[in-house]
């Protein structure tokens, strides 16, 4: 899990991780307004996040999922789907933002906060 | 220039380009770094200038950036995103005469819902959802079902004003009118619209707090309403005046236990005062409403179970006597694939003396038994299948309904 380097959050369970992209939870303890990433169509990441985290069947159900959410007024749009490098500037740039990466994926941590997330 | 010196120069030119080598990656990686963090920049600029084509998205975008143009304030420029909901279908009546049809087999031009969000400013947000709807006589008509401007201070604590779902069991706050985000192709008996033989007030205008705690056992949620009360009739939404001075009042407290992801348990309670019709003698007086009631869901894929009911009490004081009816719903899915078959029991129990649903089409003891097949051959559009066998104390029936539905 990759986190803006501000970030001072030093634990996310899989469980706060539902939250957090179910819109639960929409600010980190500071109050700073959570940023929603998600990883590219079709990668391991976005496989992982599918089955684990919105324990779904296909990335279409997620899609679905968060017109549903729009819906509801939980989030004013769906979560940015960008590439790795994409999403890295932007957590980069944003200290609420968060994206979730497969290992290895992250070859420059400068500015990023990287936390291991048990049971992805 | 001596031997030793042409021999370092020689050494310095034979290793320059393992040098260059290595700093050229260094230097291409930086660039790629900085070449990223330029398109974002860019992208969030573009999405500033108005006004900017639109983009040929999914409604699960890939990037996005505070968009709409104008002035900025203090950096910040409202995002707006609109979506949509629509649907058509073909009925199919076996008896017209039914409690719940009066016409024939038929196409149904169904409905076009507008969905409108905003983010306002940090932590403001903004819904509009606009209604077209197509009548029987021909007419369209135009309605606003909500209007909320809302102020998340915290996940503990949001707050919002305008028109919208009242704190009124599960289906009411998840559902409305997109019928595409439904499983079936209708809402329950009990939570039809109060245009369309409803016994809930399930629009409010007013206020509304909500928030959600984490705990260790899992996640406590809360929604309560302060709101204009219902009209004299129940298809009387009281959108910019009220006719008492009282409030209604409604509350929803929902757990979500963590062991069991997907379940949560729910009750909710609501009271108002039901202004008196002047010059009709069955309603000389108030009628006082309380409404309280439970869900049990379990939404973890590939389930869908939803459990539902109200109890609906109602305090004459024309006839100095107390009225109840009551509903509910039992419905069951389970996704295989692009498929889910589902079952729905609908149930509806009337008091019969009860002065305020007296005379409305369809408000009567029945029970209902809906079997369907909801298919996703594309992301945002499903159809669906339905059969439905009504139970009405007036006359029964059976339905069909081929239904296409849609998210834009």
């Amino acid at each position: 899990m990759v986190l803006n380097q501000k970030n001072a959050v030093s634990t996310v369970s899989l469980q706060q991780l539902r939250l957090i992209y179910g819109a639960y939870k929409r600010s980190w303890p500071d109050g700073t307004p959570i940023q929603l990433l998600l990883p590219a169509s079709g990668t391991p990441a976005m496989q992982a996040m599918v089955s684990r985290v919105f324990k779904r069947q296909s990335e279409e159900e997620v899609a679905q999922y968060y017109v549903d959410l729009v819906f509801q007024q939980k989030l004013v749009r769906p979560p940015a789907q960008l590439s790795i490098r994409e999403s890295l500037a932007r957590v980069r740039s944003q200290p609420g933002a968060i994206v979730v990466a497969n290992e290895g994926e992250v070859d420059d941590a400068r500015g990023l906060r990287l936390l291991p997330l048990e049971g992805l | 220039m001596g031997r030793p010196t042409w021999a370092a120069l020689a050494l310095v030119l034979l290793l320059a380009p393992t040098q260059a080598r290595g700093d050229d990656a260094a230097r291409i990686e930086a660039l790629e770094r900085e070449v990223a963090e330029l398109r974002l920049l860019v992208k969030d600029l573009q999405a500033e200038r108005p006004p900017t084509p639109p983009p040929a998205r999914a409604p699960m975008d890939h990037d996005h950036g505070p968009a709409a143009g104008g002035p900025t304030s203090g950096g910040w420029a409202p995002t707006l995103a609109i979506r949509g909901f629509g649907n058509v279908q073909y009925d199919y009546e076996t008896n017209p005469e039914g409690p719940r049809s009066g016409s024939t087999n038929h196409f149904t031009n169904g409905s076009m819902d507008l969905l409108i969000t905003s983010e306002v400013a940090q932590k403001v947000g903004f819904l509009a959802e606009t209604q077209f709807e197509f009548n029987p006589g021909g007419e369209t008509t135009v309605d606003v079902e909500r209007l909320l401007v809302r102020y998340d201070y915290s996940d503990a604590l949001n707050v919002a004003m305008g028109r919208g779902h009242t704190a009124l069991g599960y289906w009411n706050a998840r559902y409305h009118h997109g019928v595409w985000l439904y499983t079936t192709t209708d809402r329950p008996l009990l939570f039809r619209f109060e245009d369309d033989g409803g016994i809930l007030p399930v629009h409010f205008v007013g206020l509304e707090l909500g928030g959600s705690v984490e705990t260790a056992p899992g996640l406590f949620s809360y929604v309560f309403n302060a709101a204009n009360g219902r009209g004299q009739i129940t298809d009387e939404v009281q959108l910019v005046e009220d006719k008492n001075d009282s409030k209604m009042l409604a509350g929803m407290l929902r757990f979500a236990p963590e062991i069991v992801p997907g379940l949560a348990f729910g009750v909710n309670a609501l009271t108002d005062a039901i202004p008196s019709i002047p010059g009709d003698p069955t309603r000389a007086h108030s009628i006082g409403e309380t409404i309280a009631g439970f869900h049990v869901v379990y939404t973890e894929a590939p389930w869908e179970v939803l459990l539902e009911s109200q109890y609906i009490r109602h305090e004459d004081h024309t006839f100095h006597r107390t009225n109840a009816s009551w509903g509910g719903y039992f419905q069951a899915g389970y996704r295989i694939g692009k498929f889910m078959p589902y079952y729905r029991f609908d149930w509806l129990g009337i008091d019969e003396r009860d002065a305020f649903f007296a005379g409305i089409p369809g408000v009567e003891d029945s029970t209902q038994h809906v079997f369907g097949v909801r298919m996703d051959p594309w992301t945002f559009l499903a159809l669906k299948l339905e059969y439905r066998r009504l139970l009405a104390r007036s006359a029964d029936s059976n339905a069909g309904t081929a239904q296409v539905s849609f998210a834009f």
